[in-house]
């Protein structure tokens, strides 16, 4: 498991944010925050809408200054530098490309506020459209362009003038699913490449867990959790991150008996449920259990592993996987999913009474 | 995130112009009005005047005001003026709504040429429009010549030198003025509003006055106060069109000034139009506000 | 959606409205007699008398001079009146917006009674102007023009994507930089329309040239003004068409240029 204030601090991080907090009138926008940035690393920051991702990124932008707290880039203080004085670029949400300049224009344009002479100006242009696959439309305009091309041009843009760090402002978030798939791969390549950190922030916990190194989830203003893609989603700390990331049954109980390596929860409705982990808490203490979905399987169970009996209240047939809604006695509903690895399988009805089972390993008690 | 001191290389040089061109001028109109006429020049008393032994003298005198408020003829001036202006804006709404609505509803590619058509007579002469009118609503001039080749009189009607006059001069030169905002407003509206509106059993009559005309109203606030503002103290078109009796403020205003030279008496006038429009004023910058959807 | 033909027939209506006195006057602008009511034949000797009336020409020479003069000292005022007013907080603000609009819809005898005052008191007390003119009518006009510019530019500043020059400041341009080569190109046309605008209220202006021009400075519409007081005058007529004539054309170079640059600075 792992806290939200240890793994966020590194040694010799390229950017970080030390305390910041941002209010809006009467709303707290980011409430106290520490992040550290590797350098090299892909971090995401993943939350719902208005929980402050945005505005801490805009912080390390330079467009939102903290009203406590500092912000260091390259190691040192950036908090009072403008943003035309970071060494940091940003893809806006919207794109933002100058509608009455070329593509060419566009790109160069960071590079014009150098003040870098014409030849090399021209040449990194077209390093940066060659990166991006579109050489040959460098004399086109923004609004000859598909969203697709305009995303691009912004993400060259962004990238010309070679920055330390590049922030993404939910840079999927208009294009369509084929599309959207296509590039998440493309970046992360692009990424590796080139070499820079990316920050990126979503709303959309498949694209984070795609694409990230890290990631941090943000909620009311807070990072409430931070790791790789794979800790975050099976160690998740909170009912909060276990629901937000991925899908999760939250079995809410009491520790009936707790050793040095197991504990055993009495879950309302199912009975006990052995956890294979323990944190010290004493025998008659509340306690909430994370299960996902996949984890559960149909079937008798064999021996050693947890077990239950339902009714199947409803299917959701998707092609690759089904969800079953599993009523557990007269309170407790659990999900289900399996793979539909059989071509012509029989899938469950609704109706029908199942066996479920899972390994002591799959349940994670969460701390909050 | 505004660079704080650099901003004011923007703010500083009109707002510096407008007070010295705009707000000084007003507060020496008010300190005129204050004054008497004299035969000097300027032909006022000044407030304050340095007596031969070296000392400052201060005179100040409500003559102006109380002339206003006594003599009825002022009094008469504002709330005709008002009333002319008040129907002129009237019309101007009856005449302007159903062009800005049939501009808006028209093909989208004719919008910008209808528009056009709209404005172009704002781009001439409005001294000389105004003056066309006369020769069309004159004894002799053009409706009454057709009105009588008719045969509908015998008699020209009385077209010209009377309020009807008036109120037609100030509409037709204001009428732009009550156009644009209330286009604005109604091509801002979502057609699919109407549409919504007809799946549920709505008549376009119907569609029209609880839907349409509700969401083009801050347009039409605008429109009414951007005519009746600058009609009120309206000169030309009383001047020209109007009768020999037609008592408008500005007309009153303007022979203060021009004809008994008497500026205090002007200028306690310009302060009393001034501050009976401060509130529509104020309205129309609040609306302006609204509709640009800034920081207030 | 909507085919009722009430808006074709106010629309046909309102145009005829604003449209018969225009047409009125051209046409009688060739009429051989200076009657309104009888048409005596085509006749274009009312042109040649106006182009032969000395104190007409001199009168529209220096009008136009002077509308030149405010439309772009107001254009520039205006405009910056406009990025103040819809991109900065500070203090006077509100009354800053007040002084902005308020001379657009004050009556026009105010502000030219008002700007006198003002210039016999400058007089007074430093000795100019001595007299009045050019000058002062160039500062009038300009004062109440801007209001009219500051409106088109905000409404066309409102509509440019603010995130433009927060990509501007990200990529190294200062604020300052990212206005003049991001968001100004994008205003310019509204800046146009607002300089033409300026110039056709000064061009138009009587009563506030009344008030604040001196012996020797009269401008055009006080010249057509002090005309039509002595009775109607074919003259006026010609000069009236050959407003519209210039001004349409204004209006139709104009529009095939817009046509023309068409899509090029939408606004993404």
């Amino acid at each position: 498991m792992t806290s939200p204030d240890s793994s966020a601090a590194l040694s010799a991080p390229l950017a970080r944010l030390d305390g910041v907090r941002r209010a809006f009138s009467a709303t707290v926008a980011v409430d106290d925050v520490t992040l550290d940035v590797a350098e090299g690393e892909f971090l995401t920051l993943l939350g719902a809408s208005g929980c402050g991702k945005t505005t801490l990124l805009r912080m390390l932008a330079g467009f939102e200054r903290p009203d406590r707290g500092r912000v260091y880039i390259g190691g040192a203080d950036a908090t009072d530098t403008p943003p035309y004085r970071r060494p940091v670029n940003m893809m806006f949400q919207s794109y933002a490309l100058f509608p009455h300049m070329t593509v060419a224009d566009n790109v160069a344009f960071g590079l014009r506020q150098e003040g870098m002479a014409k030849p090399m100006r021209d040449a990194r242009v077209a390093e940066m459209l060659d990166l991006v696959h579109l050489t040959g439309l460098a004399a086109r305009k923004p609004h000859q362009l598909s969203g697709g091309q305009a995303q691009r041009v912004a993400l060259a843009r962004s990238l010309a003038k070679h920055p330390r760090l590049l922030l993404l402002d939910e840079p999927l978030a208009a294009l369509d699913r084929v599309l959207r798939e296509k590039t998440q791969f493309e970046l992360m390549d692009l990424q590796k490449r080139v070499g820079i950190t990316f920050v990126m922030v979503t709303h959309d916990q498949e694209e984070a867990m795609t694409m990230s190194s890290r990631i941090a989830v943000m909620n009311a203003g807070r990072i409430v959790q931070i790791g790789a893609p794979a800790d975050i989603y099976e160690n998740p700390a909170s009912r909060f991150v276990a629901s937000f990331v991925g899908a999760a049954n939250i079995l809410e109980g009491r520790i009936a008996r707790a050793s040095a390596t197991e504990t055993d929860i009495e879950v309302a409705g199912l009975g006990p449920v052995r956890v294979r982990a323990t944190d010290g808490s004493a025998a008659g203490a509340a306690c909430a259990v994370a299960l996902r979905p996949e984890k559960i399987v149909v079937g008798p169970a064999p021996a050693g592993q947890c077990a239950a009996r339902g009714v199947v209240a409803e299917v959701g047939y998707m092609g690759g996987l089904s969800v079953y809604h599993v009523r557990i006695g007269e309170t407790l509903m659990l999900r289900v999913q399996t793979a539909n690895r059989e071509r012509g399988g029989r899938a469950l009805a609704p109706g029908s009474a199942v066996e479920l089972h899972w390994p002591a390993e799959a349940c994670v008690p969460l701390k909050e | 995130m505004r660079v704080p001191a650099a901003k004011w290389l923007a703010i500083a040089p009109p707002y510096l112009w407008l007070l010295l061109f705009f707000g000084l001028p007003f507060l020496i109109v008010l300190k005129i009005s204050f004054a008497e006429p004299a035969m000097s020049v300027p032909p006022y008393t000044p407030l304050f005047a340095r007596q031969p032994d070296g000392s400052l003298t201060f005179a100040a005198s409500a003559n102006t005001y109380a002339t206003l408020f006594g003599d009825g003829l002022y009094a008469r001036a504002f709330l005709n003026s008002a009333r002319i202006a008040a129907l002129a804006t009237l019309a101007a709404l009856l005449i302007g709504y159903p062009m800005a609505y049939g501009i808006a509803r028209a093909r989208e590619s004719w919008r910008p040429g209808l528009m056009l058509l709209v404005m172009l007579p704002f781009w001439t002469s409005f001294l000389i429009r105004v003056y066309a009118w006369i020769g069309i609503l004159k004894p002799n001039g053009l409706i009454n010549n057709a009105l009588i080749a008719l045969g509908y009189t015998g008699e020209p009607l009385p077209l010209l030198h009377n309020d009807f006059a008036v109120v037609l001069g100030i509409v037709y030169s204001y009428l732009p003025f009550m156009v644009l905002p209330v286009y604005a407003a109604l091509a801002r509206q979502d057609i699919r509003l109407l549409e919504a509106a007809a799946d549920l059993g709505a008549t376009p009559w119907v569609a029209f006055w609880r839907v349409t005309a509700p969401l083009s109203l801050a347009g039409v606030a605008a429109g009414c106060l951007l005519v009746f503002i600058p009609a009120v103290g309206e000169f030309v078109v009383p001047d020209l069109l109007g009768g020999a009796d037609a008592l408008m403020i500005g007309k009153v205003l303007w022979a203060e000034f021009f004809a008994n030279r008497d500026w205090p008496m002007a200028s306690a006038a310009a302060v009393l139009l001034v501050a009976a429009l401060v509130a529509p004023m104020m309205a129309l910058q609040r609306a302006e506000r609204e509709d640009l959807g800034e920081a207030p | 959606m909507n085919r009722s033909r009430f808006p074709l027939i106010a629309l046909l209506f309102g145009f005829a409205f604003l449209y018969v006195p225009i047409a009125s006057v051209i046409v009688y602008s060739f009429n051989a007699s200076p009657l309104v009511t009888v048409w005596a034949g085509f006749s274009t000797r009312w042109y040649g008398e106006l182009f032969a009336n000395r104190q007409m020409l001199e009168a529209a020479w220096l009008s136009v001079r002077i509308a030149a003069a405010v439309a772009t000292v107001a254009a520039l005022l205006g405009t910056l009146a406009a990025v103040a007013l819809a991109r900065f907080r500070f203090r006077g603000r509100a009354l800053f917006g007040s002084l902005v609009y308020a001379p657009m819809v004050m009556p026009e005898v105010v502000i030219g009674l008002a700007l006198l005052l003002l210039f016999a008191a400058t007089r007074d007390a430093v000795g100019w102007p001595e007299t009045r003119g050019f000058a002062t009518i160039l500062l009038a006009h300009t004062t109440f023009a801007m209001a009219f510019v500051t409106v088109v530019v905000r409404a066309r500043l409102a509509q440019v994507d603010r995130t433009l020059e927060d990509a501007a400041m990200d990529l190294g341009a200062t604020p300052a930089k990212a206005f003049l080569q991001v968001t100004l190109p994008l205003i310019a046309p509204a800046v146009g329309a607002g300089w033409l605008l300026a110039f056709t209220l000064s061009l138009d202006d009587l009563v506030i040239s009344s008030f604040v021009a001196g012996p020797g400075s009269s401008t055009l519409p006080m010249v057509v003004y002090s005309a039509v007081r002595l009775g109607l005058n074919p003259q006026i007529n010609a000069l009236a068409t050959l407003i519209v004539a210039v001004v349409a054309l204004a209006i139709g170079i104009a529009g095939w240029l817009v046509a023309r640059r068409a899509g090029a600075t939408s606004i993404s």
